[in-house]
């Protein structure tokens, strides 16, 4: 078994447990994971690799330090 | 797993969708203004001189979004964006505290080439809680072939020093490696020397258009080259076994072939959440079509509902509609992941007769098919139809 793969498989299930759970709450055709995007330009980095918007142009990921 | 809706340009976003849309914009803050002269830059060859948003114009652009959405996040770009100074990250800092609104959640994410990164910068990304990503092409020798300062110097010594600082003051990073056509074929060195150093990584192709100076091109690597490159990374990556290590895309595209979401923005189909704002509040599709005929509008004088349902706006968003369209119509089982893919990879074209004709539409295939094969080798089930 390898432990890259199954830490991959593990975030996929959280991801689609996480979803069914929105949108049951919401009652919505969309699948409420809009802030969960990447831009490929940016680089950012935070310790959960999964929880927040990226671009392809970065690396930003995760956590709202703004928040009330 | 996706749906048409979510990716149907042809009429309106409607704004009570748009409201609730996490927007992520790009902000040019000195535009194309940069301390280094990579030989790779879309800038090269026409360095602009540095132009800085002003404070009025940053202040404009974060109320126009935190008015807008419950959530933003904010991509300073550049350029080298530490060009900007740090007192006027401070006054951000400063001015977002003072409009965040009640529930509303505001991220900032700071892509910088680190060379003029100290102990101050680091301080003010940890007070601020910037996600920092930086750009580092692998071992000296194959990062200062490329990204040199204005003299030809290679900048890999003022990187390392940055990337030292950050360690010393706990801020977690990731690095985007730019694959050329110098360093294609030297993977496993970039590899080695990214995991050595646990610096994680997004692999971007260096890729040209057709009005770009000679040198882009020279550098740039075909979209087949690229999906070659990432084989290689993923072998090498896989082998580590280390789940504490990813590489971008590679990570994104094993887990929409496990079933999941994916959360990089050339497999969502969703690029108008990161519009790129110039320092002048120019309003463009993405940072890579910052030239007057892709413009949407200004931001300072425009508001987001104007921008947004402007004709500039749909018509361009509605090429990646009839691209959706066109994959769609020929059935391929790769579009759950790929999502007809980036808009920079067919240039933003509004014409779409056959994106499956397209060169980045084959290597997505060949990447996809061999990656799949090589996790149902492992003993993973590949989730969807095309199996």
């Amino acid at each position: 078994m390898s432990l890259l793969l199954e830490a991959l498989r593990h975030e996929v299930e959280e991801s689609q447990a996480q979803m069914k759970n929105v949108n049951a709450g919401r009652d919505s055709e969309y699948p409420d994971y809009s802030d969960q995007i990447t831009h490929s330009d940016s680089g950012g980095w935070s310790d959960n690799w999964n929880d927040g918007p990226n671009h392809s142009d970065s690396w930003s990921d995760s956590g709202w330090p703004l928040k009330r | 797993m996706w749906q048409m809706k979510e990716l149907d340009c042809s009429g309106l976003f409607p704004e009570s969708e748009f409201r609730r849309v996490a927007f992520s914009p790009v902000i040019k803050v000195v535009s194309g203004g940069c301390n280094l002269r990579c030989l790779y830059c879309f800038y090269s060859g026409h360095q602009p001189d540095i132009k800085s948003m002003s404070l009025d114009t940053v202040g404009v652009v974060m109320k126009r979004f935190l008015d807008f959405s419950p959530k933003v996040t904010f991509y300073w770009h550049g350029g080298e964006p530490l060009l900007a100074g740090k007192s006027f990250y401070k006054e951000v800092l400063e001015i977002q505290g003072e409009i965040v609104k009640p529930g509303q959640v505001i991220n900032n994410c700071i892509q910088t080439n680190a060379t003029l990164i100290d102990e101050e910068w680091a301080d003010l990304f940890r007070k601020g809680n910037f996600r920092v990503g930086l750009s580092i092409d692998g071992p000296q020798n194959i990062h200062d072939q490329i990204r040199v300062n204005a003299a030809g110097r290679g900048s890999f010594n003022e990187v390392q020093r940055g990337i030292k600082i950050l360690r010393e003051k706990n801020i977690n990073f990731g690095a985007i490696v730019v694959m050329n056509s110098l360093s294609l074929g030297k993977e496993e060195d970039i590899f080695d020397f990214m995991y050595r150093n646990k610096i994680q990584f997004s692999v971007n192709p260096c890729s040209a258009r057709p009005s770009d100076p000679g040198e882009l091109k020279r550098l740039e690597i075909s979209p087949m080259e690229y999906a070659n490159s990432l084989l290689k990374f993923f072998d090498l990556w896989v082998q580590t076994d280390d789940p504490n290590f990813r590489i971008r895309p590679l990570d994104d595209i094993v887990k929409g072939l496990m079933g999941g979401y994916p959360s990089f923005c050339k497999f969502r189909g969703e690029c108008y959440k990161f519009i790129t704002i110039d320092y002048n509040g120019d309003v463009y599709p993405c940072d890579e079509f910052l030239n007057g005929s892709f413009i949407l509008g200004n931001i300072v004088s425009q508001s987001l509902d104007t921008l947004l349902s402007g004709s500039a706006f749909v018509n361009y968003y509605s090429g990646r509609a009839r691209a959706l369209s066109d994959c769609l119509s020929n059935g391929c089982e790769w579009l759950d992941i790929c999502k007809s893919g980036c808009m920079r990879e067919w240039s933003g074209l509004k014409e779409i007769t056959s994106i499956q004709e397209m060169p980045f539409c084959q290597a997505h295939k060949y990447l996809f098919y061999n990656i799949s094969s090589r996790l149902e080798s492992l003993g993973y089930k590949i989730i969807g139809e095309r199996r």
